[in-house]
């Protein structure tokens, strides 16, 4: 079960082509992505910091497509965007969490962390019970795999971006699901 | 709700909530602006991360035959692995050399659309005994050192430009200066054209 994204098939032939220039097809590109990398960034952090981390992964996707290596065969069904996208999500959020991490231990006299507001896209969230469930019951590596898996980001991308097998990134997926669905049935108990 | 309710309900809440995603409609238009350069540390980070995880994967991949194969016209596999612990060790020692406020007591000769090439080869002669396992172990903890840099200096080391012992015709007047965070990036690029590379000669993924 995948979210059913319009295809970035036609967009690399175009560029494979050269009938679209870098530019114009990163921007169609980000069009068709800009959801996506959205919705796993905010999962995670604060609309402020999602948008800030949104920028990085945006930025380093612009650098690589400039000079992007297309296979001599372009398989429709293949997405190396998507899977680009979300091993980059991946690392510039690593990235954020251990910039944070030395903001804290360098802050000793910071008295704890000041919640961030809650966005209209974070109260979204909350109705979405599953989700939810899901946010609270599961290990950050087994929501990066439930997300990823939800996206349509195939196991083999997610199994190298975590640096797991792909073995893992099924039992992680089937944990994941299990877990939300124990939530659901017994609220509050511990996960 | 058994466990498939729970995956359908979930793509379902899923799809619903990339919908309502607020997402930035000027982002694309002011990263082309920008020609991709509006760096931070997450970016470097992200960068250096990448390339660290390429190599190794490639350090799996690799076994002796496919090490000694031949990579360019002189150099094997191995010779161009062992080349990027040499400037991965170098990209380290300047970042750390300028961080400290040191000056450079040498410089490296690199000729514009050929290279460094004495510096290549005398370091690569310096690790002629180094084993694979050593070189990509040189390169895991150089580039996890710069890494570490990349969150840790301040803005005014990291984005300001400074004077580097690359000079294009051996004259110290001539020095390279370049910020340390395009330094940096710099490393990624360079490692990168070799990792294609040699990913393509392997027929690897």
């Amino acid at each position: 079960m995948t979210v059913p994204l319009a295809s970035e098939h036609p967009i690399l032939q175009a560029r494979a082509s050269g009938e679209v220039s870098a530019d114009v097809s990163f921007e169609q590109l980000y069009d068709l992505y800009k959801r996506p990398v959205y919705a796993w960034l905010s999962l995670r952090l604060t609309s402020t910091d999602a948008d800030d981390l949104a920028q990085d992964v945006w930025t380093i996707f612009y650098r690589r497509w400039q000079a992007w290596r297309f296979p001599a065969e372009l398989v429709p069904e293949a997405k190396p965007v998507l899977s680009f996208l979300y091993r980059t999500c991946h690392l510039t959020l690593a990235a954020f969490r251990r910039l944070q991490e030395r903001d804290r231990a360098g802050d000793l006299e910071q008295a704890g962390e000041v919640a961030a507001p809650i966005g209209s896209w974070q109260r979204d969230l909350e109705v979405r019970q599953c989700l939810t469930a899901a946010k609270e019951a599961c290990s950050p590596d087994e929501l990066a795999i439930l997300i990823a898996k939800l996206t349509g980001v195939s196991a083999r991308t997610i199994a190298r971006a975590l640096g797991v097998t792909e073995s893992a990134v099924d039992h992680g997926y089937r944990r994941a699901i299990a877990k939300t669905r124990a939530v659901l049935s017994n609220p509050g108990a511990p996960s | 709700m058994n466990e498939l309710d729970v995956e359908r309900t979930l793509n379902d809440e899923w799809q619903a909530l990339v919908e309502a995603a607020r997402t930035n409609p000027d982002l694309a238009a002011a990263t082309v602006d920008a020609r991709g350069n509006r760096i931070t540390r997450p970016v470097l980070w992200a960068e250096l991360e990448d390339v660290r995880l390429a190599f190794a994967e490639l350090h799996a991949a690799l076994d002796d035959t496919a090490a000694a194969t031949l990579a360019t016209t002189r150099w094997s596999v191995r010779d161009v692995v062992v080349h990027l612990a040499s400037w991965a060790t170098e990209f380290s020692r300047q970042i750390e050399t300028v961080a400290a406020g040191a000056a450079f007591d040498y410089l490296i000769t690199f000729t514009p659309r050929i290279g460094p090439t004495a510096w290549n080869a005398r370091e690569l002669d310096r690790r002629r005994s180094m084993s694979l396992d050593d070189a990509f172990r040189e390169i895991d903890i150089a580039t996890g050192r710069i890494e570490e840099l990349a969150l840790s200096l301040p803005d005014d080391l990291l984005f300001t430009a400074a004077e580097l012992p690359q000079t294009p015709d051996g004259r110290p007047e001539n020095r390279w200066r370049t910020r340390l965070a395009d330094l940096m990036l710099m490393k990624c690029w360079h490692d990168r054209y070799h990792l294609d590379r040699i990913r393509d000669l392997l027929l690897l993924e």
